[in-house]
């Protein structure tokens, strides 16, 4: 009786403590994203003050909830659907990021964790890697555009000798793949600290006999490393994948402010495409066609990358087995 | 105790941060004085437009003689976006006794001024007495959306009038479409062309500014001085940017007719002339923009620009590189009044609706523009606490008095040290300011997308012309595609 008694009265407190973030979700984050989904089918805009709507999308007298859509998908002056531009270019910068990152933060991971290297002052270690996460990226952008702009610091010192590019610099924010390079090592310098960490979380999670086993068995460190980290690391490089790629179809804050899309917008992302109808004139309509259709990509992307992805684990459980087999 | 103290500095600095919040999320800043003067609520608007602050004498105004009816509130609110004309009421306006102003500042990053504005002025009316916003500032590029705007007073019927010591254009700016007054300015901003003595002497021959006028007053004599500074190793300009305000201040045409944006014969002439100057490399080839560093680190002595593009608050202000003691060249310029006259810039005073302030709000812009004792001291600029600094910093201003101008321009005795050697700057801008044009149908509420966003647009056209390594090549169609999507997000209602 008494059990009972407490086993109810849990429910009830449980349900209480989790209630101030239903109530949070609900008004700040699922009404938005049902409000932006419903604006998308709609004529609502804020023009020199005015404020216009919200009412179904028309044209030209008739009802036309896809207007909004239509409108993104035509071409412009010059043939190009903005939108395919501005996805390559998240993409593109997202890639030329995450991918040397992950790279990088596995290679980082199996160091730090290897029971052979045991590497002292660890948590020294991963403090500093981690610390540039700490750094507002809108300040990290304004340190390399100041660090790489035409007169900085970097360019003074090809100016001042002539044997470096016949001492005439590089325009680094004029030229596109510069561009796109220093947004991207600044996404990558932010953010391999956070996924090393994940990445070694993941590697000491993995039973340490397996590991003891192989090198009984004479495994070689990259032995090891090809046929029991990499499989039974795949759900976390999944989770760090999946959350790189959410990230980086976000991207927004580190190219607004270091090159606002320059040269010829092959800087400019989806979001910064969004915030152009969100300055003084907000146009609600198209930012939310932008926004949901933002949402279908990056769902897409999700389950193809995981699909890719999660396909491997059936591996790990053979190579589990054939590890246990031999000892 | 560890615990304790531990929960103690975590407390602290949550209250600190909380603290932190309230002054930094409004972006509000309270420099009153006195605190906790409630006004009276004033129900609505009973006080707007009632009994104009008639009872002050002229030149009186600004001296805190006015006697303010009981309707006003206590605090006056004024929106700014810097605090320089903060920094001239502090130092020559007195108010009535017993009432303060409070700046309500927000920095104009991304247009947020004005979209903390609107905000503001939308709800100003219904807004209790200290929550109004009484005064505000703008400027010239996007001062038309105000003056043609229902949420700001016309003047007269708080009692600032039209006064023939304005300039023209400085009125007609400030005008709605019918003429009435909706803002006053107390500067002009005429632009000069402000040359490197040094570089003109070797390439012109002369650093006198009567002659280097005779030689640069039309821009074909503009362009054969581009092409001898190219010849002795200067850039005639550090990119051909500098020179598009002086081209779409004198267009004869608007950029908009009825909602359809055509580039100007003014523009195209620039184009051309830009397109001119960067082909032949009488321009940095890098192309920076107005603020680059790369543009204004040719400021400095060892610079090869010879002409900028500027007023009063340009070279007294922005230029600091040109008279940094190390790095600068102070006294080695001298302005004229180049090819055409035009301005740049300049801030108007509005009166916002539902200000339960008339009576003061009136006497703040009589004083600064018709109380010539005031106007004097602006115009020799000194005694004025620089607001980022908090010292004292000479801020010479070309005030809107054509009668204290013309006090000054023909004293001998005065001149401008700040940055030229001695030279009577203020004769040189008040020829300029008198040939200044501003007719409101050719101006539009999204000037600034037109001033600023075209020309970069363009910019990225001209680099690719320029044929700098790496540098996309964005055709001139391109730029137009580019700069149309831009102007699409501002209003999709605008065709071309």
């Amino acid at each position: 009786m008494n059990k009972k008694h407490k086993s109810v009265s849990y429910a009830k407190w449980g349900l209480i403590f989790i209630a101030p973030f239903f109530i949070v979700y609900i008004v700040c984050s699922l009404y938005p994203l049902i409000s932006t989904f419903v604006y998308s089918f709609m004529d609502y805009r804020v023009q020199d003050g005015q404020i216009i709507g919200p009412a179904l999308a028309q044209t030209g007298g008739e009802t036309d909830v896809f207007k909004n859509y239509i409108w993104l998908f035509t071409p412009n002056d010059a043939g190009h659907i903005r939108i395919l531009d501005y996805l390559w270019n998240t993409v593109i910068m997202w890639l030329m990021g995450a991918i040397p990152q992950l790279v990088f933060s596995l290679l980082l991971a199996v160091i730090f964790t290897s029971a052979r290297l045991r590497i002292k002052g660890q948590r020294f270690f991963k403090s500093v890697i981690y610390l540039p996460n700490i750094i507002m990226a809108a300040a990290f952008a304004m340190l390399f555009f100041t660090l790489f702009s035409p007169n900085g610091p970097i360019n003074q010192i090809f100016y001042s000798r002539e044997e470096l590019l016949d001492g005439k610099g590089i325009q680094f924010f004029s030229n596109v793949w510069t561009a796109r390079g220093l947004v991207a090592l600044i996404n990558f310098l932010m953010w391999f600290g956070n996924t090393t960490i994940l990445l070694m979380a993941g590697i000491m999670g993995i039973d340490q006999s397996l590991f003891e086993a192989a090198s009984i068995d004479g495994a070689t460190s990259f032995q090891v490393f090809r046929k029991i980290t990499i499989p039974l690391l795949m759900p976390i490089m999944v989770y760090v994948a999946i959350t790189s790629l959410i990230g980086g179809l976000q991207m927004f804050d580190v190219p607004q402010v270091l090159t606002n899309g320059d040269p010829d917008n092959t800087t400019k992302t989806l979001i910064m495409f969004l915030n152009d109808f969100l300055g003084n004139n907000k146009n609600y309509g198209r930012a939310g066609a932008i926004s949901v259709i933002t949402f279908i990509i990056t769902g897409i992307f999700s389950i193809i990358v995981y699909k890719t992805m999660a396909s491997k684990p059936d591996k790990p459980k053979k190579a589990k087995k054939a590890v246990r087999g031999v000892s | 105790m560890k615990k304790k103290i531990l929960a103690a500095v975590l407390a602290s600095a949550l209250l600190l941060s909380v603290a932190g919040c309230d002054q930094n999320t409004g972006n509000t800043d309270n420099t009153g004085t006195g605190t906790g003067t409630n006004a009276p609520s004033t129900s609505g608007n009973s006080t707007q437009g009632s009994d104009p602050a008639q009872s002050t004498p002229a030149g009186n105004y600004g001296t805190g003689e006015l006697k303010p009816s009981d309707s006003e509130g206590k605090k006056i609110r004024i929106a700014c976006w810097n605090y320089e004309f903060k920094s001239f009421v502090d130092a020559f306006y007195k108010l009535p006794d017993g009432y303060e102003i409070e700046w309500v500042q927000t920095k104009n990053d991304e247009g947020a001024y004005q979209k903390k504005l609107d905000e503001q002025l939308a709800a100003n009316e219904s807004a209790s007495a200290d929550e109004k916003i009484d005064m505000f500032l703008a400027e010239a590029d996007y001062i038309q959306k105000y003056s043609f705007s229902d949420n700001t007073i016309d003047l007269s019927t708080i009692g600032v009038d039209k006064a023939d010591t304005m300039y023209d254009y400085v009125v007609n700016a400030g005008s709605d479409q019918s003429g009435k007054l909706k803002g006053v300015s107390w500067q002009a901003t005429p632009s000069c062309v402000i040359i490197r003595k040094s570089i003109a002497k070797d390439v012109l021959g002369t650093d006198n500014p009567d002659e280097l006028q005779s030689k640069l007053d039309t821009w074909e004599k503009f362009a054969d001085a581009a092409k001898a500074a190219k010849e002795k190793g200067y850039y005639i300009t550090p990119s051909a940017l500098e020179t598009y305000r002086t081209f779409a201040n004198n267009a004869t045409t608007s950029y908009l007719t009825d909602d359809k944006f055509a580039p100007t014969e003014a523009f195209n002439t620039w184009l051309k002339q830009a397109e001119d100057f960067t082909k032949n490399g009488y321009v940095l080839n890098t192309l920076p923009e107005l603020w680059d560093d790369a543009k204004t680190d040719h400021m400095y002595k060892d610079g090869k620009a010879m002409c900028f593009f500027g007023p009063s608050w340009y070279f007294n202000f922005s230029m600091g590189k040109a008279y940094d003691p190390e790095k600068g060249c102070k006294g080695d310029w001298v302005v004229i009044q180049g090819p055409q006259a035009h301005f740049w810039g300049g801030t108007w005073m509005m009166a916002a609706k539902g200000t339960d302030n008339p009576e003061i709000v009136a006497d703040i812009m009589n004083a600064f523009t018709k109380n010539e004792d005031i106007l004097e001291k602006l115009v020799i600029g000194k005694g004025i606490i620089d607001p980022d600094t908090q010292k004292e910093k000479d801020n010479p201003q070309f005030v809107n008095n054509k009668n204290v101008i013309k006090k000054f321009a023909e004293d001998s005795s005065y001149g401008n040290n700040v940055i030229l050697d001695g030279q009577n700057d203020i004769a040189v801008m008040s020829k300029i300011a008198d040939g200044i044009k501003w007719d409101g149908a050719l101006h539009t509420r999204y000037d600034q997308t037109f001033n600023e966003t075209l020309p970069q647009c363009m910019n990225e056209y001209l680099k690719s012309l320029a044929g700098v390594e790496g540098v996309p090549g964005v055709t001139l169609d391109k730029a137009w595609s580019n700069f149309y999507d831009k102007l699409e997000a501002v209003n999709p209602d605008i065709t071309h």
